[in-house]
């Protein structure tokens, strides 16, 4: 049983839903209540109209379905039956999954999704596929063909141009100073962001769009040299993208996906050569924020015996923030990297077990705050526009100097992220801990701590 | 090519503008973009600059211990959930906690932040710490636990705890009360002064006369009429006495009956005070003057006036109060046994004659003077969140069992449409111990939007006694 009323709650969108949910809590109320007894539940609820509402939740992984009009995500039907799996206040019948539930599984792309799809219908699945193949146009498929091509052309010289007005446009700023950057980086990045979505590389229009955020969340002083880094790093990633034919193939791979060329999941899972890791996964951190486009990108960071790994997902901002795994949740699952040369991003490919929070300790690799640095330094050389980066220590202290924490070992001092004091002030106490957290190059977001006052998570 | 190159001959020109151009060659770069993609990179591998010192953290020594995990969980959903609790419920957390040497645990601090300001105090050493960490070090107040207080330490103590030590103090040994408070009177602000004054209101005698009449020369006008009204009711005083004048002003007596003569008294009051205000009239009139004061004026003890006053409510209420500033709880439920109206007469007038009250003989009081009984619906929330601000804590079993057999309260739950949240929050905050199984069993027949937040308090209560037993 996955499920708690504490991850219910972070679900939940906002306080009415949940006060909502509350009052459908009652049995009288579920003409059907069951289970498959594999993490699977669904329930019919009386709502306003003539037929019940059918919901529809997989334990796993927090996933949802609910046929009710309401345009909060999860609605309050979904947290009521979750909340009554996991306060047990009815019984769930167990029984084969009614074909209803049974569709919704097979088209939704969570973590467990096809292997129930794949199960109950193999029939019908094959046939249809032997009939598309049976019924293929040749000359039809050479016309997509031909079309995709002409399309991925089309877009490279977009792309090209888009690339050609990003270095006019820091070619500009550089003109002007970068000092004064900060100041204005708000209008300026805007526009430029409109034109490179304009030029079809949304990656790098997103990356624009969000450069006066990042500048902002700094010091003011900090700030002309930050200006530096982003447009040198938005200028590595053009050049190295035209010359992507030079490049090791997951790092062309990378940089095609920092411009804008998305991978599919569809695509990942069929790649054979990507990087696949079945492993125990222990979630260690998770953070959402919403971006310019109003998509709220919830990261869930994973850690394996070797392995780190990021989940991260993209939903409208009205579906609530939660990914579903709380820090401390472990996990079976065999995970699928996107190329590159850092691999870190990763979908779950198959998920064998449901996600239950433990009490163990996070197991740290046996090395210290230098070694981790010295790590990111060398990801930094593989990768050189590498972005967050997990670092793990044994035995460091959080210190304060003015106003700001910072954690220390040694030589080594990283400045925390601002957004911590409070949140982090209660392990000043500690000499030394042990922890996790990510490494951006300029502040660190502490996400975990083992201390004798127990497990500290951000 | 060096990355100091970078830092000395490119870094500076690309912040202040580099219209005059770049020295590229120096650099062996092609063009200012690359320059500028160099210099990034070169930046990004810097490791941050190690501050030049740290400050040295002071130990914050608590000495409570931390509160179970499952009352931490509850804490949490309670105080820092997506619909934080009414204030009252945190007040009484905050109180049980101190009352059960319990302290929070110290990564909840921050999740629980608008809690631990609002009752930093009261949560112990770290978490006062904590609240204050922002705080330039001259204006940190230390913690003190009020029961490590002694005669030579008390003084540095909050003002709030100095009050509370003088007056337990002055309940065992009033004349060194006295003389703990003339050492520090001097260097004590108006406000505290005023304070330190009002905690010498139990056991005044002759011996406090001196003290009291140096107050007429007090800068502060509320210090100076405190302790004049101090004064007047030492034993023995024959100074003129304005209140008790006034109000023997407004007391008229008679006689009634044809065989055995009665004496009546009864209270005229100013053709200007509205009858809604009379209570307020009443308490400004009579909390000063003291019952023995006002029974010796009349020539007539206080169990006389009592029953010469049967009649008459707003004398009924006056005597009510200054039994109450006496403590004379015997005359209390004399009085309130022919004044249907004395909680609410009391509650519109205020508090301050049970000032000097400690928690349990407040409860007593409480006991004497609030009857359910006599409640109705619409007052019902009024009183029980004016009872909640009397008691500091919760009521006796016997009050609790009142109440739930009251009307008021069947007549609510006949018609629960009519109950507030806040209604049955009070409940839960007012409900003893012994009573939670009632009142859970009250919850169980209501919405459970209303019973929510009220069934994990009363939940959380039952953790932090049980791990405190």
């Amino acid at each position: 049983m996955s499920l708690s009323l504490s991850k219910i709650e972070a679900l939940a969108p906002d306080q009415g839903s949940l006060d909502a949910a509350r009052k459908l809590l009652k049995p009288a109320l579920w003409p059907t209540l069951a289970e498959d007894g594999a993490g699977l539940i669904w329930g019919e609820c009386h709502g306003s109209g003539a037929t019940p509402y059918r919901i529809s939740v997989t334990e796993l992984d927090a996933g949802y379905k609910c046929t009710c009009p309401s345009r909060k995500f999860p609605c309050k039907h979904s947290l009521a039956l979750m909340w009554m799996r996991a306060e047990q206040k009815a019984p769930f019948a167990t029984s084969a999954p009614p074909d209803w539930v049974s569709d919704w599984l097979s088209r939704r792309r969570g973590p467990n999704a096809a292997a129930p799809a794949a199960a109950d219908k193999p029939k019908a699945a094959i046939a249809s596929t032997t009939e598309v193949e049976d019924n293929a146009d040749p000359k039809a498929e050479a016309r997509a063909s031909a079309a995709r091509a002409r399309n991925r052309v089309e877009r490279e010289a977009s792309i090209a141009n888009g690339l050609d007005e990003l270095d006019i446009w820091i070619s500009d700023q550089i003109d002007a100073g970068l000092a004064a950057f900060p100041s204005k980086a708000s209008g300026v990045c805007r526009l430029m962001a409109q034109r490179l979505v304009d030029a079809k590389a949304s990656g790098l229009a997103l990356r624009v769009d969000t450069l006066p955020a990042r500048l902002f969340a700094l010091p003011e002083a900090a700030r002309p040299e930050a200006a530096v880094k982003e447009l040198g790093m938005l200028h590595l990633i053009a050049d190295a993208y035209r010359r992507q034919d030079d490049l090791p193939d997951l790092l062309q791979s990378d940089v095609r996906q920092m411009v804008g060329w998305n991978i599919t999941r569809e695509s990942l899972l069929a790649d054979a050569e990507a990087l696949r890791v079945n492993d125990t996964w222990r979630v260690w951190a998770s953070r959402s924020e919403v971006q310019p486009d109003k998509l709220r990108r919830s990261e869930t960071w994973l850690k394996g015996r070797e392995q780190i790994a990021v989940l991260i997902e993209f939903t409208p901002v009205a579906t609530g923030g939660a990914s579903g795994f709380s820090p401390g949740d472990s996990f079976e699952a065999e995970l699928v990297f996107y190329p590159s040369p850092v691999p870190m991003r990763a979908v779950i490919a198959r998920q064998f077990t449901g996600s239950k929070q433990s009490i163990a300790p996070l197991s740290l690799p046996d090395h210290d705050l230098a070694d981790a640095v010295n790590q990111y330094d060398d990801a930094m050389a593989e990768k050189p526009w590498l972005e967050d980066y997990a670092l793990m220590f044994l035995g460091a202290e959080l210190r304060r100097s003015g106003e700001a924490l910072w954690l220390r070992q040694g030589e080594i001092a990283l400045p925390l992220d601002q957004s911590q004091t409070a949140e982090a002030w209660p392990l000043l106490q500690f000499k030394a801990f042990d922890g996790a957290g990510l490494w951006d190059g300029a502040s660190f977001r502490l996400c975990w701590a083992e201390t004798p006052l127990g497990r500290w998570t951000a | 090519m060096t990355a100091q190159n970078l830092r000395a001959l490119i870094l500076p020109r690309l912040l202040s503008g580099a219209r005059d151009g770049l020295a590229l060659d120096k650099i062996k770069a092609s063009s200012p973009l690359q320059a500028l993609s160099l210099a990034g990179q070169a930046l990004r591998f810097d490791r941050p600059a190690h501050p030049a010192q740290f400050l040295v953290e002071a130990p914050v020594e608590d000495e409570r211990r931390i509160v179970p995990d499952p009352a931490r969980k509850l804490m949490v959903r309670l105080l820092a959930g997506k619909s934080p609790v009414s204030t009252m419920m945190a007040v009484e957390i905050a109180r049980t906690l101190d009352l059960r040497a319990l302290r929070l645990h110290p990564f909840d601090l921050p999740k629980l932040e608008s809690f631990v300001k609002a009752h930093a105090e009261a949560l112990g050493a770290e978490a006062m710490a904590f609240s204050q960490r922002e705080a330039p070090t001259e204006q940190k107040q230390s913690y003190f636990a009020s029961d490590m207080l002694t005669d030579e330490t008390w003084m540095v103590a909050t003002p709030a705890l100095k009050a509370r030590f003088i007056a337990s103090r002055r309940e065992i040994d009033p004349a060194g009360a006295l003389a703990l408070l003339k050492i520090s009177w001097g260097s004590e602000n108006a406000d505290n002064r005023f304070r330190l004054l009002n905690a010498l209101r139990a056991k005044l005698s002759p011996a406090d006369a001196e003290f009291l009449e140096s107050l007429a020369q007090d800068r502060a006008p509320r210090v100076r009429e405190l302790g004049r009204q101090f004064l007047a009711r030492l034993p023995g005083f024959v100074g003129d006495n304005p209140a008790l004048n006034a109000a023997l002003e407004r007391i008229k007596r008679a006689k009634i009956g044809l065989i055995f003569r009665k004496t009546v008294l009864t209270l005229q009051t100013p053709a200007t005070v509205q009858q809604n205000a009379i209570s307020v009239w009443v308490r400004q009139t009579f909390a000063d003057i003291g019952f023995s004061a006002l029974a010796g004026s009349l020539k007539m003890s206080p169990e006389e006036i009592i029953e010469a006053a049967q009649k008459d409510a707003p004398l009924l209420l006056a005597c009510l109060i200054m039994a109450t500033d006496e403590k004379r709880l015997d005359l209390v439920g004399k009085i309130v046994s022919r004044l249907d109206t004395a909680w609410s007469d009391v509650v519109q007038g205020g508090f301050g004659a049970l000032a000097g009250y400690t928690p349990e003989e407040r409860s007593r009081w409480a006991d004497l003077v609030v009857q359910p009984k006599h409640w109705n619906e619409t007052a019902t929330l009024w009183t029980l969140t004016s009872l909640i601000d009397l008691l500091d804590g919760p009521a006796s079993e016997q009050l609790m069992r009142d109440f739930l057999a009251s009307r008021a309260w069947l007549a609510f739950r006949q018609d629960p449409t009519r109950l507030s949240t806040e209604l049955i929050e009070c409940l839960a905050v007012l409900c003893p111990p012994s009573m939670r199984p009632a009142l859970r069993s009250a919850f169980a027949s209501l919405d459970a939007n209303l019973t929510h937040s009220a069934a994990l308090f009363v939940d959380l209560m039952d953790i932090l006694e049980a791990h405190n037993a």
